[in-house]
């Protein structure tokens, strides 16, 4: 665990110091905040308190570094605690009345003081006066060696770690370290998992200097941990390699020392019925979660399944949702409601994380981290939907289909990563691999009408395909240090580097076979039916990325000074990625019967990329500070980077093979600046401007038309340029550094445009089929912006509430032609929300929220059509724990959507649940949940791209009744 | 050159300082008066912190590492004009001549490593003077701290330090020169940083020079890990106290005897070794029978003010009663109109300042403006000077001087 350290370089004789008055002043609020509890219910409204000073009883000082708390005398348990002033005086309140209590005081190097007392209604203020201490010295007089009293120091300044000690604070027996965090003096704990410490962020909770089951969730140390394993919480500030400047808060839990090994887990599963009639379907969840650690070693393993759309992407989804705490008034791990179809997914997983290095060395790092994950999900979706087309503002071509679909996956992920960091250089090894089989069925009917003339065409399909891709990745990164310290500036040659290549091998394999028929109303010459195999869908690539950086170039060429202070940093990048692909088509002949290659569609093709961009980089810093006031810094990046890019593609196909190289110059630059004025208020501001290029594929220059579907005939471009893109971004970013109810805003805009924006120029033909070219278009420009303001307001440790706004406004511009007109597609967006979360301790959570959304598009070319679609949604989730272990919860969602002119879409989707947790440290528990209580989901599409808008309806995940019963094993020492 | 002998004239007394064992008290008990300096804030005399602080005859003056400026102040706090040092400056101060050294580091532009030194002479006042300087400091060593003594002597003060990545050599450095204008006259304090690689590496190499006060011919020294109080002059050298420190506040003997360098230079941050470890003695003062001193810790001092025994720095004993009193325990009074006696920061790092009968430190606006708060109910009764300070000033304005009178 590195600490915050001033370097004073031994022999330094000017005495060069970097200091952090910071840091004194957070301590310096510290010194005059007490330790407030939350009042323990009284006999009378009144309270009353303490006062007294605190003085060696030998060498005539006050003891301002003492500890005086108060405890009640029946349990011990803690009421209030402080620390003196600086002048040795204290004031402990609020204290009840008419209860037996005891002042303990603790300073280190001396015996405690103890003094008994107890507070009416008529002496409600009790004056100790001058409190007198002795120092732990032997019976001959000798001072013991420092033995700092363990026993119920609520808190500590150790060095320039705050330290809290977990002992002191009496909680119930199930309490976990948020528990403990919560009653502290300083924390917040957000509804959003956030924990600040005097409103500053803890950017991550260590556990014995290291995160904790490999991930930077504070949540899975602090809601699993028990409280009786904590030894004590400490929070210190760590200097920022990168940035000086900037310091970050950690919080650190050290566990007793019998307690450093241990496991915990939760196994829990759950049978539950669709609705209460015969005929229902019949639904189970099942989960598993094991953890273990001990000095060196960490491991978890999760493992889920079921029937109700629960879904996870990875080991850290299924470990957060098995606290022992319990999901609270989180809907993370819920049913997807949104989901299309019923999905069965099964999921587990393993991480380990191992430390080669015991804590504590300075700048060593030695970690290996490993992580399995495998995923299988099986849906069923029926599909309904219509699609709307817009021609000419007369002219819509709209397709009502219907499909019902099997789909399965397969994904397996695993992965090793090894990180060493020492002095003078840090390493980075790891390699991954992953596995993901599909395998679909499809049936699918359509039929498409368009405005004034009726059904154009009819279609209707069965396909059925299965494709196993294999990744692997493995890589490294080495980067060389020079440790500066006042001294060490004899090299003329600045050594510092880093190095890194990546190698990424992808084999795809697939099968398919399909049958079409198509049926045109007006054209019946048309008509087609194509029976078709895909034997094979193949590919397999390699890519190769490497990267160099050297950045300390200005002090190669300008030596140490000079140049204005402006430092300079050169790097390359190139990627090489070869892809080869093989597909071999048959389609069924009519009159022969038998299955005749495909010549249009059959391939082989091998796709080269190379890319190579090298970088050059000034910047500069302007850092303005003044001690116990502020500091400011300003900061300005430019990039200049060129890409040399080449494309070449060949295949069996003539008509695929072509090639480019292109240079495109692409820029970045940005700004910054930061102001923090201590006490008050932190406020940073960035602007960037950012270019790239987008190289058309040989499927947008040349793309292979399957002549058996009339409906659709790409035509390509292979006269297609790159697109450029460019985007500049605005960001603002305000916090208030006082140590209660904080605030921030946070606010972006994003401005940008594509030149030459690749896009799809489309002809229509009167029975519905489309032709489309590709083509490079000027003119599609973007902006979006939003704004979201947060706020806490505590109004004393047991009740706090936090408030929050948001809003977002998107515009685009997007430009094609349909039937050679130019149409440009104006599209805005907006959309916004509010939240109020309402916590009363641990017995109440109450959280409302509020959101909107806006869609307009707009097609101008056409007398400016429009496709207007809105959304709301109102929700409302509550959290009663009554009485002790019975937690009822509840949520519900209000849905509203309107689309184009069609009626509005309500539905809401209620859930509640209730859990009771038994057997003596709460190891187990039972619950009950009903979910679409009201039966109201429904599986709904709205979406509008270009001038085609899309609506509809598919099964979804309905009502159901589940009881689920869980176990959490734990043990934690011996 | 003459290698001059330490002559021990009698027995050197040993102090015990045990920072356990030390008193406290309030300030009315050891200080006549304690008067508060503000200076000037303006637009342009506006600094962060003091970093170095020098008291002449007629004027106050700081050194701020933010700003990297000299001020000037005069003795009641008027702000009169500042020099530009992008790197801490050596102020060497002549009372005799009433002139300022000012030595400025200069990095050089051709990229090298070494750092030219520059000197510049001024008035108290902070006016640059371009006639020649007095002979006396005119000569420069280049590595070396310069202290004027009286008809041209001069205590030059080197260091024997050698950083990391260097080999120590294997010749013998005297960390104390007198020269006589050009010549040597006498030398004291030799090291071989082949014989004593901790002394010399990790230790700092130096001895911690004190002019003595209303003496300009004679200096307070004491070297790292000895805890030896020396009286340096012309002539002589005499040892005048040994302190004796308590065995875990001493540097470890294992340690000051190693040989190994790497094992050395693990230790050289500081870290590693416990606070309460103390690497040598600095701020010497002696003035009657009370002797005051700093304990320069090993490891970074505390940023805040604590009674724990570890956190004491600076130091008055008393050479009759015995007594060892700490400053960081005494507690304000009316006296000092309950605030802060000196900022901790200041207090823990540089220590008091001498001058003219006073001894001289600073607190931040930030912590008078919060002791104020703090102690209304105590009912202090401000000179008019703090008064005005209070009325007219902010938290955010510049750092008061505390100008203290010692019993």
């Amino acid at each position: 665990m590195k600490k915050l350290h001033f370097y004073i370089p031994a022999g330094c004789k000017v005495g060069c110091h970097v200091k952090n008055s910071r840091l004194s002043i957070f301590i310096f609020c510290l010194l005059f905040c007490s330790g407030q509890l939350y009042a323990q219910q009284t006999d009378s409204l009144k309270t009353g308190h303490v006062t007294g000073k605190v003085k060696d009883s030998v060498y005539n000082f006050m003891l301002i570094s003492a500890t005086v708390a108060v405890y009640r005398d029946a349990d011990s348990s803690l009421m209030q605690f402080t620390l003196p002033n600086s002048f040795g005086e204290f004031t402990v309140k609020p204290l009840p009345l008419n209860v037996p209590l005891h002042l303990v005081i603790t300073h280190v190097g001396y015996k405690p003081l103890f003094k008994r007392f107890l507070l009416t209604k008529s002496e409600s203020i009790l004056d100790f006066g001058l409190l007198y201490m002795y120092q732990n010295t032997d019976k001959n007089g000798n001072l013991l060696e420092e033995v700092v009293v363990k026993a119920k120091v609520p808190m500590r300044m150790n060095g320039d770690t705050l330290e809290f000690n977990a002992d002191a604070f009496r909680l119930d027996s199930n309490a976990t370290a948020e528990d403990l965090m919560r009653r502290l003096p300083g924390f917040t704990i957000w509804g959003d998992g956030d924990i600040t410490f005097n409103g500053k962020k803890i950017n991550a909770v260590l556990v014995e200097g290291k995160p904790f089951m490999g991930t930077s969730d504070v949540t899975i140390a602090t809601q699993n941990l028990p409280k009786g394993a904590l030894d004590k919480i400490q929070v210190y500030q760590q200097r920022d390699e990168k940035n000086p400047l900037d310091s970050t808060l950690y919080a650190n839990i050290k566990l007793k020392e019998d307690k450093k090994t241990g496991y915990f887990g939760k196994v829990s599963a759950g049978y539950g019925l669709s609705n209460l009639s015969p005929g229902r379907d019949k639904r189970y969840v099942a989960d598993g979660m094991l953890s273990g650690f001990n000095r060196k070693m960490q491991i978890t393993t999760v493992a889920a399944g079921n029937n109700v759309n629960k879904l996870a992407s990875d080991v850290d989804a299924l470990l957060r949702n098995s606290s022992f705490k319990g999901e609270g008034a989180s809907l993370e791990y819920q049913s997807n409601f949104n989901m299309r179809g019923v999905n069965r997914p099964v999921m587990g997983g393993v991480r380990l994380q191992s430390d080669f290095i015991a804590e504590g060395q300075f700048r060593g790092i030695s970690r290996l981290n490993a992580d399995y994950f495998i995923n299988h999900n099986a849906t069923d979706v029926i599909d309904t939907s219509l699609e709307r087309s817009l021609i000419t503002p007369d002219t819509v071509l709209s397709r009502q289909s219907n499909s019902s679909s099997y789909n399965q996956s397969d994904d397996q992920r695993a992965g090793v990563q090894y990180e060493r960091a020492a002095d003078k250089y840090s390493l980075n090894v790891s390699a991954s691999g992953t596995i993901n089989e599909d395998r679909n069925k499809n049936q699918s009917s359509s039929i498409q009408e368009k405005t004034g003339i009726g059904v154009v065409n009819k279609n209707s399909s069965v396909s059925e395909s299965r494709n196993i891709a294999k990744n692997m990745q493995a890589g490294f990164s080495f980067s060389r240090r020079e440790p500066s310290f006042y001294g060490n500036s004899n090299k003329r040659v600045p050594t510092e580097f880093t190095v890194g290549y990546t190698i990424t091998i992808g084999d795809n394999s697939g099968k398919s076979q399909s049958q079409n028929n198509y049926e045109f109303t007006k054209e019946p010459q048309r008509n087609r039916n194509v029976s078709r195999v895909y034997d094979q869908r193949n590919g397999n690539s390699v890519e190769h990325k490497f990267n160099v950086t050297y950045p300390r170039l200005k002090e190669l060429i300008f030596g140490r000074r000079g140049v204005g202070g402006i430092d300079m940093e050169l790097s390359a990048s190139y990627r090489l990625f070869q892809n080869d692909n093989n597909d071999a088509v048959r389609d069924l002949d009519t009159t022969t019967h038998d299955y005749v290659p495909n010549t249009g569609l059959t391939y082989s093709r091998t796709e080269t990329v190379r890319d190579f961009v090298p970088k050059f980089r000034l910047s500069k810093r302007f850092y303005k500070g003044l001690t116990n006031r502020y500091n400011k810094y300003f900061s300005v990046n430019v990039n200049a980077a060129q890409q040399y890019y080449n494309y070449a593609n060949n295949s069996t196909q003539a008509i695929q093979n072509l090639g480019y190289s292109y240079q495109k110059f692409i820029p970045d630059a940005s700004i910054e600046y930061f102001n923090h004025q201590y006490g008050q208020y932190e406020v940073k501001y960035s602007l960037d401007y950012k270019t790239r290029a987008n190289y058309p594929t040989v499927w947008q220059m040349a793309p292979l038309v399957d002549a058996a579907n009339p409906l659709y005939v790409p035509k390509g471009n292979r006269d297609l340029k790159p697109e450029y893109q460019q985007d500049v971004n605005f960001k603002y970013s305000f916090t208030t550094r006082k140590p209660k109810n904080p605030w921030n805003v946070d606010a972006g805009i994003t401005l940008g445009k594509i030149t030459g924006n690749i896009v799809d120029s489309s002809l229509y033909d009167n029975s519905g089929g489309r032709t489309v070219y590709m083509i490079n278009i000027d003119g599609n420009k973007y902006l979006n912006g939003n704004v979201n303001i947060r706020k806490a307001l505590a109004i004393n440790k047991a009740n706090t509430f936090e408030f929050g706004i948001r809003y977002n406004n998107g515009l685009s511009n997007d430009p094609r032609y349909i039937d050679g007109i130019l149409n440009t597609s104006v599209n805005r967006s907006q959309g916004g929300g509010f939240n109020i979360n309402y916590r009363n301790k641990d017995i109440v959570q109450l959280k409302l929220e509020q959101g909107l959304n806006y869609n307009n598009a707009e097609q101008r070319g056409f007398r400016n059509n429009r496709f207007k679609s809105n959304s709301r949604y109102t929700r409302a989730i509550v959290t009663l724990q009554f009485p002790k272990d019975l937690v009822w919860s509840s949520n519900i969602t209000y849905n509203r959507s309107v689309a184009g002119g069609a009626n509005a879409i309500n539905f809401t989707i209620w859930n509640a649940s209730l859990t009771y947790r038994f057997l003596k440290e709460n190891q187990a528990e039972v619950k009950f949940s009903a979910l679409d209580l009201l039966r109201q989901n429904k599986g709904i599409t709205n979406t509008i791209k270009g001038n085609v808008q899309n609506f509809g309806y598919s099964n979804v995940l309905q009502q159901y009744f589940m009881l689920t019963l869980a176990y959490y094993p734990r043990k934690f020492g011996k | 050159m003459i290698t001059a002998n330490i002559s021990i004239a009698q027995v050197v007394p040993r102090l015990r300082i045990d920072s356990a064992q030390s008193y406290g008290g309030t300030v009315s008990e050891y200080f006549y008066s304690v008067e508060y300096i503000p200076l000037e804030t303006t637009k342009e005399s506006l600094f962060g912190d003091v970093f170095q602080l020098l008291v002449t005859d007629s004027s106050i003056i700081v050194y701020d590492l933010d700003t990297k400026y000299v001020l000037f102040f005069t003795l009641s706090g008027k702000y009169i004009t500042k020099i530009k040092e992008n790197w801490p400056p050596v102020i060497f101060y002549d009372k005799s001549k009433q002139i300022l050294k000012v030595i400025s580091t200069v990095i050089g532009t051709n990229g090298q490593q070494a750092k030219k030194l520059n000197s510049a002479y001024y008035s108290c006042t902070g006016r640059k003077l371009n006639e020649k300087p007095p002979v006396s400091l005119m000569k420069i060593d280049e590595n070396a701290a310069l202290f004027p003594m009286q008809n041209d002597f001069y205590l030059s003060a080197r260091s024997c330090y050698f950083p990391k990545g260097k080999l120590p050599e294997d010749s013998v450095i005297y960390l104390a020169n007198i020269y006589h204008d050009d010549s040597l006259y006498r030398s004291v304090f030799p090291f071989n940083q082949k014989d004593n690689p901790c002394f010399c590496s990790v230790l700092g190499g130096q001895a911690a020079i004190t002019p003595v006060p209303d003496d300009p011919d004679a200096f307070y020294a004491s070297l790292p890990s000895e805890y030896a109080i020396y009286k340096v002059s012309t002539d002589t050298i005499i040892k005048l106290y040994q302190l004796v420190l308590p065995a875990n506040s001493s540097v470890p003997k294992n340690l000051l005897a190693s040989n190994n360098q790497a094992y050395l230079d693990s230790f050289r941050t500081g870290r590693g070794i416990a606070q309460r470890v103390i690497k040598g003695i600095k701020n010497v003062y002696l003035s009657n029978q009370l002797l005051l001193f700093k304990l320069d810790p090993f490891g970074v001092p505390l940023f805040h003010n604590s009674s724990e025994s570890e956190y004491q720095y600076n130091f008055i004993y008393n050479t009759g009663s015995g007594r060892l009193v700490s400053l960081e325990r005494i507690t304000s009074d009316a006296k000092n109109y309950f605030l802060p006696l000196a900022g901790s920061f200041q207090f823990a790092l540089f220590g008091l300042q001498y001058a003219n009968g006073n001894f001289y430190t600073c607190v931040s606006s930030l912590d008078m403006f919060s002791a104020r708060e703090n102690t209304r109910s105590k009912n202090p009764q401000y000179p008019p000077v703090l008064q005005e300070y209070f009325n007219t000033q902010n938290r955010k304005s510049n750092p008061v001087i505390v100008k203290m009178k010692l019993k």
